[in-house]
């Protein structure tokens, strides 16, 4: 406004003031430049005013000191600048105040402006009072411009009665604001209608200054922003909607923009992730997904949403997502375009799904899928199953590695198995058993040979069983072969092995039969039964198999010991082993030497009884035969025996006959001698009765062996009787590496006995234990032991480590011999000798050597 | 010339029967030396020995091996082989062994045999020299 009216002035100015500068360049006087200050004045800004009012001021006092202190040739012309000075001063001050007053003029024509607008106006003061409001203002509020007088004043009552309470303290922080820095004002709030209804109003004003820069005042506007406000709250409850349903939906959802910069993530997607927008965000505003994705897993997903972001394809994709815990989740990720009208793609939206439990289920599926495959392809069996009407559905691959049979080989062209495994003698039968099987629905099993890769055939079980449905209908056969060659052979091998057990048992040369453990028989071999003549079952019915078969067949005299034999094996599991003789079935009684043991269990039970008999027969009568010609033998040499017991007798006679022959002789001749030798005759004559009373003594002897007189007897101490006969076979014994021991009871009696003929007996008996440990490989000890048995009877004993006596009755008769160059007469003898004594002489075989043993009476008795 | 007495060894486990043979033997003027044993006689030299007599059944080594082991170390020696037993003395001479008597032997028989046997030897000696 002010340029305008500046504009209407400007050429008259330039005119005015070139005349007047004109002027004062003729006339030479400064009076001339009064238009150009007049023109200057026009046009300044009111602060220049102010610096040129200074100057001129400062001027006029100076020329008027210049025009006192002068010479008067110059003081006119000082003269005349001062009056120049005061002049320009003056006009200055005229044109000023003309120039403010134009100016108000202005701003009441602008108000009549602002006040016939069709809008709701205002203005205010620079300290901002309301100073006008306009009429549709009033109209809309409904309050009277006569009580209008509240916007001027200072009071803001009327203010609160319009401006809906939630908005007035924040208009009332905005003016505050606005005021102290002089900005623009600018706010939305709502204002009461006149009906009570408030309405959103944008209020705006602006500061207004005049041409010299100061404030001039507020003014502004409202504006009825309703429709808009309530379009802007329905779009905002929209996408609040919106929002809680993309937050509530159980996916995390999720867009970018069309170049893939992420823009919104769902509350559940951060929930889901632990990751927010700005995680997945790089810092140049692109997607980044290694932070929320498995490392071997996000650069393919990066790769394929980049990919589907520049084509165009909807992204698809399953990978591990990770969650706020940490752990991965498989989680799948779905994404389409949204395209604008021209089909440019505006946004990307996606969501992604959890599908962690899908797929781990769908892995341990799997898993459990191929665990089965690989079972049923490692047990040890072959397995196929077929459709319920039979046809081959699957064979595993234990099946086709064994029988080098695949499923086509073993489907026909009518999809029926072939059977082709099966070898061809069984063939037919195994395939009308199947069928019959597929055809009822009874599960079956067979044995047949079956075929292997290498062309060969084993032996196999199969097993075949139908699987049911809920309608107990079939819904597949199944069926395992088993290789079960080894077991057939096995089997065979047994049947062929029993079967030739028992053919051995039943050829063996011998009676075999076998009992319970407690004795019944329950099997006899074929000799045995034609022996008897009678098969087991015959003696089905009686109380006793055991006892009807020894009645039966045993000898009658030889029944007795048999039972008891028999029964003390039972009773202690002792093996049996006894010779009687059985009955044949011809009635001839044989003899048998029957052997039984006892077979035990693992624990040691008796499970059986296996019984061996032999027949002995012949043996038995060969060795009769044998005894009956040793008799005769020992008869033979009883006669040569006594010829060389009168050979012996003739020995013993003819050395002292021999001495006393020979000394007579020299007797003889001593006294025949010239001169006579008397005196060796006498002592030749003292041998000779010597030799001859020797001589009678041998004789005599014999005649007591052969007499058993009870002659010469004397009480003697046995100990001492004893010690002489060791004394004199000391040599002997020592000779032989044989000690002898001898043990006497304190308490011993003495005796009345021929003590030469005790000691005979005595040195007999040493000799002959002596004798038999010759053999022996161990020590060689003889114990002499004398014991008092009661009052009436002392016993001694000699023992010996030898191998004992072979035939104890026998040893004590005349001429009977076990040595080479025995006589068989000494122990004959020396049981005489005892028996004249009233005492006994015996034998006895202990567990290592014999023992002989003689009693003698304490007492003497009388012998006839 | 003076000739030593004749000796004659005697051989018998009974002393009862060296000890009536040396008085016998030395009735007849004979040096007599007794011996209880084979192996005794063996002992000792027999150079100075005319004659043997010997029981046969000796311990040991017996009358019969005597005679042998004699015979080889003095070829020649009268030996004189006396037993008990007279069915070892039928045995013996069966086998054609000279110079044999059974006890109880007659002791004239025996010194006369004995005597032959020295005297033979003693001519022999002559002879020799």
């Amino acid at each position: 406004m002010t340029a305008e009216r500046s504009r209407q002035y400007w050429l008259p100015a330039i005119v005015a003031s070139t005349v007047g500068i004109l002027l004062c360049w003729f006339m030479n006087e400064p009076f001339g430049l009064l238009a150009p200050v007049a023109a200057i004045y026009l046009y300044l800004p009111g602060r220049a005013v102010w610096w040129l009012r200074a100057a001129w001021i400062i001027a006029l006092l100076g020329s008027v000191v210049g025009a006192t202190s002068v010479a008067s040739g110059e003081q006119d012309r000082i003269l005349q600048w001062t009056a120049f000075f005061a002049l320009a001063l003056c006009i200055g001050e005229i044109i000023e105040i003309k120039v403010s007053t134009i100016f108000g003029a202005d701003a009441l024509e602008a108000m009549l402006i602002v006040g016939s607008m069709p809008a709701y106006t205002w203005s205010a003061s620079p300290d901002g009072h309301a100073t006008y409001v306009s009429a549709g203002t009033f109209a809309y509020t409904g309050l009277q411009p006569a009580t209008s007088g509240l916007f001027h004043l200072l009071d803001n009552a009327a203010w609160r009665q319009i401006i809906h309470p939630d908005d007035y303290s924040g208009l009332m922080d905005k003016r505050r604001e606005s005021l102290a820095l002089s900005i623009p004002f600018d706010t939305e709030l709502r204002i009461r209608r006149h009906d009570g209804v408030y309405r959103w109003f944008r209020l705006y004003g602006s500061l207004s200054r005049d041409h010299k820069g100061r404030q001039a005042g507020w003014y502004g506007t409202m504006i009825d922003i309703e429709e808009r406000k309530v379009a802007e709250q329905t779009l905002q409850h929209n996408k609040r909607q919106l929002q809680q349903l993309t937050d509530a939906v159980p996916a995390a959802i999720w867009s970018t923009a069309s170049d893939g910069t992420p823009t919104y993530v769902n509350k559940r997607f951060m929930q889901m992730t632990g990751a927010t927008i700005a995680d997945v965000t790089a810092h140049d505003g692109s997607l980044r997904l290694d932070i929320i994705l498995h490392p071997d897993d996000a650069e393919g997903a990066m790769a394929a949403f980049k990919r589907s972001r520049d084509t165009g394809e909807p992204y698809v994709r399953r990978y591990r997502q990770i969650r706020a815990n940490g752990a991965y989740h498989w989680t799948e990720t779905r994404a389409e375009p949204l395209r604008d009208q021209s089909g440019t793609i505006i946004n990307w939206y996606g969501q992604s799904i959890d599908i962690h439990d899908q797929v781990i289920a769908q892995h341990a599926l799997e898993q459990s899928e191929r665990q089965l495959q690989l079972l049923v392809d490692a047990v040890p069996a072959m397995i196929w199953s077929t459709t319920p009407e039979g046809q081959p559905v699957f064979v595993n691959k234990r099946f086709m590695d064994v029988t080098g049979t695949t499923l086509e080989d073993a489907t026909g062209p009518d999809g029926m198995p072939t059977f082709c495994t099966i070898h061809p003698d069984y063939r037919a039968d195994a395939r009308s058993a199947f069928m019959d099987a597929f055809a009822t629905g009874v599960p079956c099993m067979m044995r047949y040979p079956q075929l292997r890769s290498d062309g060969s055939h084993r032996w196999s079980e199969v097993r075949v069983e139908p699987s049911r449905g809920e309608n107990d209908e079939v819904l597949q056969w199944y069926a395992v072969c088993v290789d079960i060659d080894d077991q057939v052979q096995a089997h065979e091998a047994l049947l062929q092995s029993e079967r030739s057990l028992r053919q051995l048992v039943e050829t063996l040369p011998a009676m075999i039969d076998c009992a319970t453990p407690d004795g019944e028989p329950i099997y006899r071999s074929k000799q045995l039964r034609e022996f008897l003549g009678y098969d087991l079952d015959l003696l089905d019915g009686e109380p006793s198999r055991l006892d009807a078969t020894l009645d039966a067949g045993v000898h009658p005299n030889d029944l007795q010991g048999v039972k008891e034999r028999y029964a003390h094996s039972l009773a202690t599991g002792e093996p049996y082993a006894r010779r009687h003789r059985l009955r044949r079935f011809d009635g001839e009684y044989r003899w048998v030497e029957t052997r039984a043991g006892p077979m035990r269990d693992a624990a040691g039970a008796i499970v059986q009884w296996n019984v061996i008999c032999l027949d002995i027969d012949g043996e038995m009568r060969a060795q009769e035969e044998l005894r009956q010609a040793q008799e005769k033998l020992a008869r033979a040499s009883q006669a040569a025996s006594l010829a060389e017991l009168s050979a012996s007798i003739a020995h013993e006679v003819n050395q002292p006959l021999a001495a006393i022959v020979a000394n007579s002789h020299a007797c003889q001749r001593w006294l025949t001698a010239s001169p006579p030798n008397i005196e060796r005759a006498h002592r030749t004559v003292e041998r000779v009765i010597r030799d001859a009373n020797g001589a009678a003594d041998v004789v005599s002897r014999i005649r007591a062996l052969f007499r058993q007189s009870g002659e010469k007897r004397n009480m003697s101490e046995l100990r001492h009787v004893i010690a002489e006969v060791c004394d004199l076979i000391a040599e002997e014994a020592a000779r032989r590496h044989t000690r002898i021991a001898i043990d006497v009871e304190s308490e011993v009696p003495p005796v009345a006995i021929d003590r030469v003929q005790i000691q005979q007996v005595l040195t007999n008996l040493i000799r002959n234990g002596i004798d038999a440990m010759d053999a022996a490989a161990g020590d060689k000890v003889i114990h002499v032991r004398v014991s008092c048995e009661n009052d009436d009877t002392v016993e001694i004993s000699v023992s010996d480590l030898g191998s004992g006596v072979e035939f104890p009755e026998k040893v004590f008769q005349p001429f009977f011999s076990t040595k080479e160059q025995g006589m068989g007469m000494g122990l004959s003898i020396c049981r005489s000798i005892i028996d004249a004594h009233g005492g006994n002489l015996w034998v006895e075989n202990k567990s290592q050597g014999a023992t002989f043993a003689f009693s003698l009476p304490v007492r003497s008795r009388t012998f006839a | 010339m003076h000739r030593r007495r004749p000796a004659i060894a005697v051989v018998d486990d009974d002393p009862r029967v060296t000890e009536s043979l040396e008085d016998l033997l030395e009735s007849a003027g004979y040096a007599v030396c007794c011996f209880s044993s084979a192996e005794a006689l063996l002992a000792c030299d027999l150079s100075d020995v005319d004659v043997l007599i010997t029981d046969i059944g000796l311990p040991n080594v017996d009358g019969l091996q005597l005679r042998n082991i004699v015979m080889r170390r003095r070829p020649g020696l009268p030996v004189f082989l006396i037993t008990g037993r007279h069915e070892i003395a039928d045995q013996t001479r069966a086998k054609g062994i000279t110079g044999f008597f059974r006890k109880p032997f007659d002791g004239a028989a025996l010194l006369s045999a004995i005597g032959e046997a020295v005297g033979a030897q003693t001519n022999r000696g002559t002879d020799h020299e």
